[in-house]
């Protein structure tokens, strides 16, 4: 087969998602989002003299808002919420396919069960990070907007610094994302089951971690959800970006792993 | 036609649990034939299919697709046509869009989808969601996204489920037409009827066990005779002899059955030494009527055999 071959799970996957409600929900609410976060942290900062002290929150001052990392402050706000709706939705895609039978039909098509889970994996990351772009994109344009409301000085969002602390929360939010998006498909593909997935998902990364983390000093370092905020919000104080990103990738590979072995080994019944 | 079989298997088994489902199964499919797999609820039509088509691995024994090992799915899927019980499409995806997702992952060229659902009297419904079809349509659409690939071997459950009489006739003929064209149709029922007039080659399954395979022409011309003696004594005998004569027979309460093997016919010199071959003996006969059974009951007469036969 050639390369073309692997690339058909993708091409197909993504005629699936080609649907009003799938794409108006991710790139609609993405972008919408990112644009409500901007404007709100334009709109409530105040005024203060002085730029922040190291380690203190930036967003709340508007001189903090004229840094580089200023315009799309919004756009990384919203960044450390999406993790539930990227899983969420990798969940439906990955469990709906049991659910609804459809599986046993698209392994008529493909029968190599990796290259199908793969492909279809790959095309709602792609869907995914255009979305993150597209959110990025538009927390700029309401960043301009917003800040020609407040007279906040934009001389230093066109610079250099300015597109490198872009493209580095753009890079965080997409790698958190891709996170939560592969531990999503994880449990989707284990559970088979939309509803039992969901309950699994939605108790473990809601809840239960954010419990653990006021209780055990080390939920902060290990539990994949926070480790993916931490990711998502450039590096926690209890675990740093190298850290969150190296430790909860490894984490995320070893349910990926362990759900398609499953995959693999299992009957297709449903 | 070629002379490989497109579908074998040997001693081809899944257990679930401690639960043998389908048990020992040899299977032989020739090629071009609208092939009806029957058997009652339950007799493990959907795990034999499911095996073939790689959904669910054999606890134990082997068998090949068009040549091509079990345990490779992906050399022979290609030109297998299949779909399992329900059709199972995107309900938010159009009929056209369902079809076409499949084709891009089987890597079929777009037109085809189009004449798929020309050749099913879709295409009209085609740009619809598929939620909101009607039964019928959701079933057409299931024989639509099979008839894509059109080679090789095809596979269905119940593909007259829910249709209107003029319905099942089309299928009847889409069925036929598609064995025509070379590759080989199996589906499977439990409703005799239906695969009696749609196939032309029957498997019988029960409780997992071949029951009888072969030409539904056999099965249907393979009408039998009905023996009576004056003595119930001397039944045994009469079956003993009737056997002989290479007939297989089968006590029905104080008569005999008895049928022809496979291919022959009954003819009246067989009657004639069936009764010649009884006086002889001293037996006297006080019946020998030909009966032609339908489908159902020969079914039912295999299927008592079956179970009759793992009692003993
Ligand atoms: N996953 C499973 N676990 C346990 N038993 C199963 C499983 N799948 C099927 N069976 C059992 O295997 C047997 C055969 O089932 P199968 O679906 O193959 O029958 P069938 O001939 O297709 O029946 P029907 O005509 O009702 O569709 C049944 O007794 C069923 O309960």
């Amino acid at each position: 087969m050639t390369g073309w071959g692997l690339l058909r799970p993708v091409r197909a996957q993504l005629l699936v998602l080609r649907r009003p409600t799938v794409l108006g929900s991710l790139l609609g609410l993405l972008p919408a989002l990112a644009v409500i976060a901007t404007t709100i942290a334009f709109l409530t900062a105040d005024r203060g003299a002085e730029p922040p002290a190291r380690g203190e929150r930036p967003a709340l001052l508007l001189s903090a808002l004229a840094l580089p990392d200023g315009m799309t402050a919004g756009f990384a706000a919203t960044s450390s919420l999406l993790g539930m709706l990227v899983l969420v939705l990798f969940l439906a895609t990955t469990a709906g396919e049991h659910s609804r039978g459809t599986l046993r039909v698209l392994l008529t098509r493909e029968p190599r069960r990796l290259r199908l889970l793969g492909g279809q994996v790959l095309a709602v990351l792609l869907v995914t990070w255009a979305a993150l772009a597209l959110a990025l994109g538009a927390s700029v344009v309401a960043a301009f907007v917003a800040a020609g409301l407040r007279d906040v000085p934009t001389e230093a969002w066109t610079s250099a610094d300015a597109l490198a602390a872009a493209g580095g929360d753009y890079l965080r939010a997409a790698g958190a994302a891709s996170g939560y998006g592969l531990l999503g498909a994880a449990i989707g593909t284990l559970v088979r089951s939309v509803p039992v997935g969901l309950g699994i998902g939605l108790a473990w990364f809601g809840p239960f971690e954010h419990l653990l983390e006021e209780a055990w000093s080390g939920a902060r370092r290990w539990f994949p959800g926070l480790l993916m905020e931490s990711v998502a919000a450039g590096g926690s104080a209890a675990s740093g970006l190298a850290r969150s990103a190296a430790v909860g990738g490894a984490v995320v590979g070893v349910m990926a792993l362990v759900a398609a072995i499953d995959l693999q080994r299992r009957d297709v019944l449903s | 036609m070629t002379s490989e079989p497109v579908v074998q298997t040997d001693r081809l088994t899944k257990a679930y649990g401690g639960r043998t489902v389908v048990d020992a199964l040899d299977l032989s499919l020739p090629a071009g034939v609208v092939a009806g797999f029957v058997g009652p609820n339950g007799a493990g039509k959907s795990t034999t299919l499911r095996m073939l088509l790689g959904l669910v691995r054999p606890t134990s024994g082997t068998g090949r697709v068009l040549g091509h090992d079990l345990s490779r799915p992906q050399d022979y899927l290609p030109d297998v046509g299949a779909l399992i019980e329900a059709p199972a499409f995107y309900p938010g995806l159009s009929g056209r869009a369902n079809l076409r997702v499949l084709a891009t992952l089987g890597g079929y060229p777009a037109a085809r989808v189009d004449a798929c659902l020309e050749r099913v009297s879709l295409a009209d419904r085609a740009d619809d969601a598929y939620k909101t079809y009607s039964l019928g349509m959701k079933r057409r659409l299931g024989i639509a996204a099979r008839s894509c690939p059109h080679r090789g071997c095809s596979c269905s459950t119940r593909p007259t489920n829910g249709l209107d009489p003029q319905g099942i006739r089309d299928m009847r003929g889409l069925l036929r037409s598609l064995a025509d064209g070379g590759p080989t149709v199996l589906v499977s029922s439990h409703l005799l009827g239906e695969v009696q007039q749609a196939c032309d080659w029957l498997v019988m399954v029960e409780s997992g066990r071949l029951v009888w395979s072969g030409h539904t022409a056999d099965l249907l011309t393979g009408s039998e005779v009905v023996l009576g003696c004056e003595h119930s004594r001397d039944l045994p005998r009469l079956e003993e002899l009737a056997a002989r004569q290479g007939l297989q027979v089968r006590p029905v309460r104080d008569r005999l059955h008895a049928v022809p093997p496979s291919g022959s016919a009954l003819t009246d010199a067989v009657l004639a030494r069936l009764n010649r071959t009884a006086s002889d003996a001293g037996i006297t006969l006080i019946e020998l009527r030909r009966e032609s059974s339908t489908l159902e009951e020969q079914y039912g007469a295999l299927l008592a055999d079956s179970v009759a036969g793992s009692l003993r």
